[in-house]
């Protein structure tokens, strides 16, 4: 009889403890960093993944973020004011086996021979409209309380739709730098 | 219990049907919006996170109701075996052509998207592709010769001023068609610029790439898009010419591509990359496929166990509740009502059911008002049979003894218990004095007489008993009728109503001996005086006058007149005291000193017997008549010393105590001699007037006994002594009762008069 009123209890509180987990979970997923886009002394590094280097290739458009927030520390999690963010898509030319960026949705695109040059010039751009909102802010002091961060990532949910399910699921596709705080020398 | 009544609530079909009811949408949206690039990826993402979590909680719900399920059935409550077995069922015609369908679903999935690769359709987009590539390699042919061509043009010419130069790139361009011309040093600065947009002030500089290619004297060549429908030709050529003091590096020419190339370039280059783009997401596209089809089939097989939980449940619960009503009469538990939930037929067993409780517990309740009427007649019975003085047996129908009241008992001198359940027969089977009595009756019950009427004299524990026994034949069911086509005979029951009629009898036998003793006093003594008196007056007259042997005659014949007339009046006298009843004066009686007083009073003249006494100093107090109590002690004493004449050591035991095994409201007197004994003969009738075994005794001696000790409410009887001789047995009460007359049911006398502790000597 005991354990006839224990053990409903018992799943109950395991199933409030996987929902918990489940939370953080998802919420990781937004925030977690998979370090596939680093930083080093040269500046972002963006490694591709042979999955994402085909899926280029073969036609599939890339869209990367840089979103760019200010953190603030509250108990266990820092919770991000995002106040400005950047796309990229990249996307490979079959025609001139040139890769094209189109960025914030212009029109123009620009021209890269290769996917390293193409995620060299999106590193650069998104380092630099970074460098420039903490030139701006610190100038207006803006959030000056707060810590201003930076995330550069591609974009899962905008890739076509057959393959985001694969993408959410498999690590080749997490390209996302998390949210850093960068030093001004290092810009 | 918050807790689980919360998880009870949630557990409820409501919340289940609401929670797969959006789970099922929000999957069915998923598959479709798989398929489509336009779809929200954001949006998508959520729902598979809640179509997870839905079915996270589905599966919650199935636990929570499997654990409680298995729960009941380990408990053995009603109702679960048969829900279980449902649950299986129904979960086995779900299963079944579920995994049929999930199978061939899967199949016909992957043969589907297969289907859509045509390796026809797919070399005809690369040769499309290829075609296209051709066509701009002619073209770009063109426009590399033609900047080659302007670019020695520029190094033959020997231009003076920038001015020329600038003319003759606008004038290159404008004969070329080039969009844009312009000309570079070799350190990358731009020397002259011509475009066709005259609004444009700044070339379009070429890359660092186009550069190296110059360092090498080479020409570069590079396709750009610079919308979604326009394409262009950059070409940059080395001219290698030292003029106007500089170094004359190369030329750029961008030359836009004719709208019509352009537009079955740009829509050829998407249909190519869009294939490109379905055979690479191909497995993707399966994978999320199957993903979704499993999540929802998934849900829908939760879905489907929860409903059939769900329907069993609703289905067996009236069963179970009949069951549960059924134990409960089963228990004894009657008029229990049960909720009819529905008009079906289960509504209507319900209701039938509850009919049937409510006519249980009326019959119940009349059956309950019925036994109480026949207990309490019963007791009734009981009470009315205790309190009859006549004995009365009962025998059922296979003569057995089944009513045996106090009266009967006490008259036969046997317990209850050893008669209750016997048949006739077992009753006749011991060796005891009341085996005539039951061989009487069982000879009666044989006899099937109605009834009948017997008399017996037994001899009892108390002496003779002469019983009146009177048997009645008890039918029950006074007409036959058939159950279940068997016939059913009437029920014969015995009823035996038998009275110890030995007091009466003596009583009448007293009472006749009383009224004769009373009319020979009358009749006798009186003329007795007189005939004393004539003889006498007869001797006086003619003694004298006569001699002789005549005078001896007359002598002898006088004297022997008076001495017999003497002789007749002690006769009437003893009659007279035997009829005159005692005048009882009860007043408080030492007994132990009347037994002394008495025993003194005869030492004298019984000098030669042995006379032991045997009184108990805690004997109390009687109220007796003292004088009638004395004639008592002297007529026991008399009658035992007569009885010892003959015996060589004659002794006589006289002792008191109080009654054994009573209520402490009697004492015996006992009375022992060891003489010769009573002679058979006289045994029934001691007590009876003129019953002696003296050939001079008048025999009233024990009869007056028995009657003043009777007057005291008494009884006397006589047994053998344990020397051989008589034992004449005297048990008196307390606090005697001068009104009763004779009854062997001393033991309900009560007396209230005299307290024990303050009658003890």
């Amino acid at each position: 009889m005991l354990t006839a009123t224990r053990q409903p209890t018992a799943m109950f509180k395991i199933l409030v403890v996987l929902l918990v987990l489940s939370a953080i979970l998802i919420h990781s997923i937004g925030v977690a960093s998979a370090q596939s886009i680093r930083y080093d002394s040269r500046g972002l590094k963006i490694e591709l993944s042979d999955d994402v280097q085909a899926a280029i290739d073969s036609g599939v458009t890339l869209t990367f973020e840089s979103q760019y927030a200010h953190a603030k520390h509250f108990i266990l999690f820092d919770w991000h004011t995002e106040f400005a963010s950047h796309q990229f898509e990249v996307i490979r030319h079959t025609l001139s086996n040139r890769y094209l960026v189109y960025e914030n949705n212009k029109v123009e695109p620009r021209i890269f021979s290769s996917t390293r040059e193409t995620m060299t010039y999106i590193s650069k751009a998104s380092l630099s409209s970074f460098s420039k909102y903490i030139a701006k802010h610190q100038a207006q002091q803006i959030h000056s309380s707060s810590e201003h961060k930076m995330r550069l990532r591609l974009s899962k949910t905008k890739l076509p739709g057959p393959m985001r399910l694969t993408a959410f699921i498999a690590s080749d596709w997490d390209l996302d730098s998390g949210w850093t705080s960068w030093q001004s020398d290092q810009l | 219990m918050a807790i689980r009544s919360i998880v009870k609530k949630i557990s409820s079909p409501l919340p289940v049907i609401t929670v797969c009811t959006g789970l099922l949408f929000a999957l069915s949206y998923l598959i479709v919006r798989s398929l489509s690039d336009d779809a929200s990826g954001e949006l998508q993402f959520w729902i598979t996170i809640i179509g997870s979590l839905g079915i996270a909680i589905l599966v919650f719900f199935l636990a929570s109701n499997g654990y409680t399920l298995l729960s009941q059935y380990r408990r053995n409550e009603i109702g679960s075996i048969l829900t279980a077995k449902m649950v299986v069922i129904f979960f086995f015609l779900t299963m079944i052509p579920f995994s049929l369908i999930y199978f061939f679903s899967i199949q016909f999935l992957n043969k589907g998207v297969d289907s859509w690769f045509d390796v026809r359709i797919e070399q005809t987009v690369k040769d499309s592709l290829l075609l296209s590539q051709s066509a701009f390699e002619g073209i770009k042919e063109e426009v590399i010769s033609d900047v080659e061509k302007i670019a020695i043009n520029i190094r033959e010419k020997q231009l003076d001023s920038t001015v020329e130069l600038l003319g003759l790139i606008r004038e290159l361009r404008a004969i070329n068609g080039f969009t844009e011309l312009s000309i570079y040093t070799d350190d990358g600065r731009m020397l002259a610029f011509s475009s066709s947009h005259e609004t444009n002030l700044l070339p379009n500089t070429p890359s660092d790439e186009a550069f190296s290619e110059l360092r090498l004297n080479q020409t570069y060549t590079q396709l750009e898009p610079i919308s979604p429908t326009m394409q262009q030709f950059r070409v940059v050529a080395p001219i290698g010419g030292n003029q106007l003091g500089r170094q004359f590096y190369g030329v750029q020419a961008i030359k836009l591509l004719p709208l019509r190339y352009a537009t079955l370039a740009s829509s050829v280059e998407t249909a190519s990359n869009q294939y490109a783009q379905m055979v690479f997401a191909r497995g993707p596209l399966k994978f999320s496929l199957i993903v979704t089809l499993s999540l929802i089939s998934l849900a829908s097989l939760l879905f489907s166990i929860l409903t059939a939980v769900y329907l069993s449940r609703r289905l067996v619960a009236p069963i179970s509740n009949l069951a549960s009503g059924t134990q409960k009469i089963a228990e004894g538990n009657y008029g229990s009502h049960l909720p009819v939930t529905s008009s079906d037929e289960l509504g209507i067993l319900t209701k039938s059911f509850n009919n049937m409780s409510s006519k249980i517990s009326e019959a119940q309740q009349i059956a309950l008002a019925s036994q109480t009427e026949t207990e309490q007649q019963k007791g009734y019975l009981e009470a009315v049979l205790t309190n009859l003085s006549s004995g009365v047996f009962s025998f059922d129908g296979e003569s057995r003894l089944q009513i045996c009241n106090s009266a009967a008992s006490e008259i036969l001198g046997l317990e209850q218990d050893t008669l209750l359940s016997k048949t006739a027969e077992q009753l006749c089977q011991p060796e005891h004095h009341a085996k005539q009595f039951f061989e009487l009756i069982n000879a009666g019950i044989k006899s099937k007489q109605n009834n009948w009427q017997d008399e017996l004299t037994l001899l009892g524990t108390h002496g003779r008993q002469m019983l009146i026994i009177r048997g009645t034949v008890l039918r029950l069911n006074n007409d036959l009728f058939e159950v279940n086509t068997q016939v059913i005979k009437p029920i014969e029951n015995y009823v035996i109503v038998f009275d110890d009629v030995t007091n009466l009898i003596q009583a009448q036998r007293d009472a006749a001996w009383g009224e004769v003793a009373r009319r020979l006093a009358h009749e006798i003594k009186n003329p007795l005086t007189p005939i004393q008196l004539s003889a006498e007056r007869i001797k006086l007259k003619l003694y004298d006058h006569v001699d002789g042997e005549l005078q001896e005659t007359l002598e002898r014949s006088t004297r022997t007149i008076v001495q017999q007339v003497e002789s007749m009046k002690e006769m009437v006298n003893a009659f007279s005291s035997y009829a005159q009843p005692v005048r009882a004066k009860l007043a408080p009686l030492n007994i132990n000193q009347l037994v002394r007083d008495v025993v003194e009073l005869h030492s004298s003249h019984l000098h030669q017997i042995e006379i032991t006494l045997k009184l108990d100093d805690n004997v109390p107090k009687i109220k007796a008549n003292a004088s009638a109590l004395r004639q008592v002690l002297n007529n026991l004493v008399i009658n035992a010393s007569h009885a010892l004449e003959k015996t060589a050591q004659p002794m006589i035991t006289i002792s008191t105590q109080m009654a054994a095994k009573v209520t402490g409201e009697y004492i015996d007197l006992l009375v022992e001699d060891n003489g010769s004994g009573i002679p058979e003969d006289i045994r029934e009738s001691l007590f009876d007037p003129y019953v002696s075994s003296k050939a001079k005794g008048s025999g009233l001696g024990l009869a007056i006994v028995k009657r003043i000790v009777e007057e005291h409410s008494g009884s006397v009887w006589a047994r053998q002594g344990s020397n051989g001789g008589t034992a004449m047995h005297l048990r008196l009460p307390i606090n005697a009762m001068k009104t009763y007359r004779g009854n062997r049911r001393q033991n309900s006398l009560h007396s209230i008069d005299i307290n024990p502790a303050q009658t003890t000597d």
